[in-house]
């Protein structure tokens, strides 16, 4: 009995870092570009569902996994660098508030365009299979698509963290985040790093949405879902700190596991936002 | 500097009166408006003959909406090939309810009023169809409930809200309470989804299932797409898993509990459109997954009607679309028979129909809208080539065949 309780316990362990690495993606994507351009992507969810969309289309053609996910990723973030040129730079003539309202309503319109022309494009469910089969390890039975999303999710963070701290475009982005005026008399065009960041950003959404699909069905409603678990994560994690989001994401997908399989599934959803109204409370000063 | 509007002129005050009437006028012409449509309970016997559609074309059953759209419109084709009814062609005229109850009221009222139909076909979701289904009965317009099985969506005063191949929860629970005492089962679980068809299903079970027989159920929200936690609380073994208490996830719930390892001996689903279950789990769909449908995909008929599909769309006939069509050919039977579009006239002529079609069992109602002697059938899948659709290499095999099934008879 108590081996079977702490052979239960591990799984939703493992399910629960599974999401939270997926979370903590999400989470990032909205992180950089807010924390860089004082804009909160709504879209960010529509993004991670577009590279579903687009991997499976091309998977159809190449019939390669691997081929299809890189190929669907460069796409998106292409479409990406498109939305940033086009409807972005109407944002960023914008400062402070009205910067952040402007773009919360650019971006949620999107959001609602992209929605609408998926649902009829696309309007079933959608999923993508890495072809890892399940293992157990110590009578603990780990999914194939955990180990692949914790396998992946792991070097691109870890890539991501030796980008920002350790090349002169990570360091350069940095420094737009906490000076805008020092970068810019250092010869940093804050314009074109916020281009990078958002184009940085729609491709981790993209993978974020690949990675997801490996576990779970996903439809064009999914993409609101994921957008509103990765405002959770941001606020949660503070909305400009990179490494917050990353440990807020793994918490709230330990957290979510486990309250969905000891207290209930609407609990769980609940249980989210409860902690982000907490975070909100115990930290104002990092959403102001 | 003189300011737009005078503070104090008289002029000013004419121009913000003028506004305020003229703003007036046009708020009570637009009210006035929807209250001006045809007469309710039928059209003006000109043109053609509206067929409303309230479909879920955004929302979990966005693609039970396309595909009951297909099968309705390639009906209205044939039959308008074939000189219309009374001599007056049909046409379907659809609204997004976004699964969402308010929007699907609002639509099914403005499709009644403004556009004259003779006849309301999609809703899906339960909710919606008890949002619904008050508009058709106090408009006194036959509507045909897509997939709801929520046995409150009908009582005995029901005269204008049909079933058609969504059975109610407890019919549904009927077949799977049947099974598991014919096969002699003995450990049976389900993930039951938090919504008036998913409770009212497992409810059924419970009530109708016997004392030796382990049921293990765990509740999951309408929109989960991570069963995991619920599946694991699930023995990893069990004879029967029923994801048909849980139609949105039916194919996620599969999936996901392959992956962990679960193991069974048949897994049901609710009438879910055939041709995406294929589409979306290929091979693995053969691991003893069954689908609940009334449309019987084995008769040549059904063949038939497919090759014909096939060949005026280019996509592959399914059991959903077999639904939209089906419903079509009866709306259109029944106008026949009543020799008028009055709606009152044609539900009369719907409730004494006997149509022998795509469906296990004739298409007949009870006085209160529930399908007489339902026949389902669960259909699994094996790797072969089907006589439903040419690019697939996955076929429908018989998996259990209930025997008639009395209708549910809603408490007075």
């Amino acid at each position: 009995m108590v081996a079977e309780t702490l052979t239960r316990i591990a799984e939703f362990t493992i399910d629960g870092i599974t999401q939270g690495l997926v979370l903590a993606l999400l989470g990032l994507g909205i992180t950089i570009v807010f924390g860089l351009g004082g804009v909160l992507n709504l879209s960010i969810g529509v993004f991670a569902f577009l590279g579903v969309i687009v991997a499976i289309e091309l998977l159809g053609i190449t019939g390669n996994l691997l081929v299809s996910t890189v190929l669907a990723v460069a796409i998106v973030t292409l479409f990406g660098l498109v939305v940033d040129k086009s409807l972005l730079s109407l944002v960023y003539k914008s400062e402070g508030e009205e910067r952040i309202l402007l773009g919360i309503f650019v971006t949620l319109g999107l959001a609602i365009f992209l929605d609408g022309l998926l649902f009829i494009q696309y309007p079933s469910s959608y999923s993508l299979s890495l072809g890892i089969p399940s293992t157990t390890i110590l009578g603990v039975q780990i999914r194939g698509s955990s180990i692949g999303i914790i396998l992946i999710s792991t070097v691109i963070l870890a890539v991501l963290y030796l980008f920002f701290s350790r090349t002169y475009l990570g360091g350069a982005t940095r420094t737009v985040m906490q000076d805008e005026t020092g970068a810019v008399l250092c010869g940093i065009s804050p314009r074109k790093m916020r281009t990078f960041v958002f184009a940085l950003s729609v491709a981790i959404a993209a993978i974020a949405g690949i990675l997801y699909s490996f576990t779970q069905s996903v439809y064009a409603a999914t993409g609101f879902e994921l957008t509103i678990l990765a405002l959770i994560v941001s606020i949660v994690g503070g909305v400009t700190s990179i490494v917050g989001a990353v440990v807020a994401g793994l918490a709230l997908g330990i957290i979510a596991t486990f309250t969905s399989a000891y207290v209930g599934a609407y609990v769980a959803e609940i249980a989210l936002f409860a902690v982000a109204v907490i975070a909100l409370l115990l930290q104002p000063e990092d959403i102001a | 500097m003189p300011s737009e509007m005078p503070s104090n002129g008289s002029g000013g005050n004419r121009s913000r009166r003028t506004v305020l009437k003229t703003t007036g006028v046009g708020v009570g012409a637009a009210l006035t408006a929807g209250c001006m449509g045809g007469e309710n309970g039928g059209d003006d016997g000109d043109g053609p003959i509206t067929i409303g559609g309230t479909q879920p074309y955004s929302g979990p059953f966005a693609l039970y909406a396309n595909m009951h759209t297909a099968g309705v419109e390639f009906a209205i084709d044939e039959i308008n090939d074939n000189g219309g009814v009374l001599g007056r062609e049909l046409e379907l005229e659809a609204v997004d309810t976004e699964s969402n109850p308010s929007e699907a009221n609002t639509a099914a009222t403005r499709l009644i009023e403004q556009e004259n139909a003779v006849a309301l076909v999609g809703p899906v979701s339960s909710d919606v169809v008890l949002a619904v289904a008050p508009v058709a009965e106090s408009q006194e317009v036959p509507m045909f409930i897509t997939a709801g099985g929520d046995p409150e969506e009908l009582s005995q005063d029901s005269r204008y809200t049909y079933r058609t191949v969504g059975p109610n929860a407890i019919t549904a629970a009927s077949l799977l309470t049947d099974l598991i005492e014919e096969r002699g089962y003995e450990t049976v679980a389900g993930i039951t989804a938090d919504y008036a068809w998913g409770h009212a299903m497992e409810d059924a079970i419970q009530d109708d299932i016997s004392d030796d027989v382990e049921f293990h159920s765990e509740v999951a929200a309408f929109t989960e797409s991570d069963f995991a936690p619920q599946l694991r609380n699930l023995p990893d073994e069990v004879d029967l898993l029923i994801g048909t208490s849980h139609p949105p996830g039916v194919h996620t719930i599969f999936q996901q509990a392959l992956e962990i390892g679960m193991e069974w001996d048949l897994y049901t689903t609710a009438t879910a459109p055939t041709t995406a279950s294929v589409d979306l789990l290929g091979e693995d769909i053969t691991q003893d997954y069954t689908t609940l449908t009334i449309p019987d995909m084995f008769t040549d008929q059904f063949a038939d009607v497919a090759d014909r599909f096939y060949e005026a769309t280019g996509e592959p006939f399914d059991t959903t679309i077999a639904a939209g069509y089906t419903t079509t050919q009866v709306i259109a039977e029944a106008i026949e028979a009543a020799g008028s579009t009055d709606t009152a006239d044609v539900s009369t002529e719907i409730r004494n129909i006997q149509h022998d079609g795509l469906y296990a069992s004739p298409v007949q109602y009870t006085e209160w809208g529930e399908p007489a002697d339902l026949e389902l059938v669960l259909t699994g899948y094996e790797e072969g080539d089907t006589p439903w659709s040419p690019e697939t290499d996955i076929r429908p095999v018989e998996e259990y065949r209930s025997d008639p099934i009395p209708a549910y008879e809603p408490p007075e």
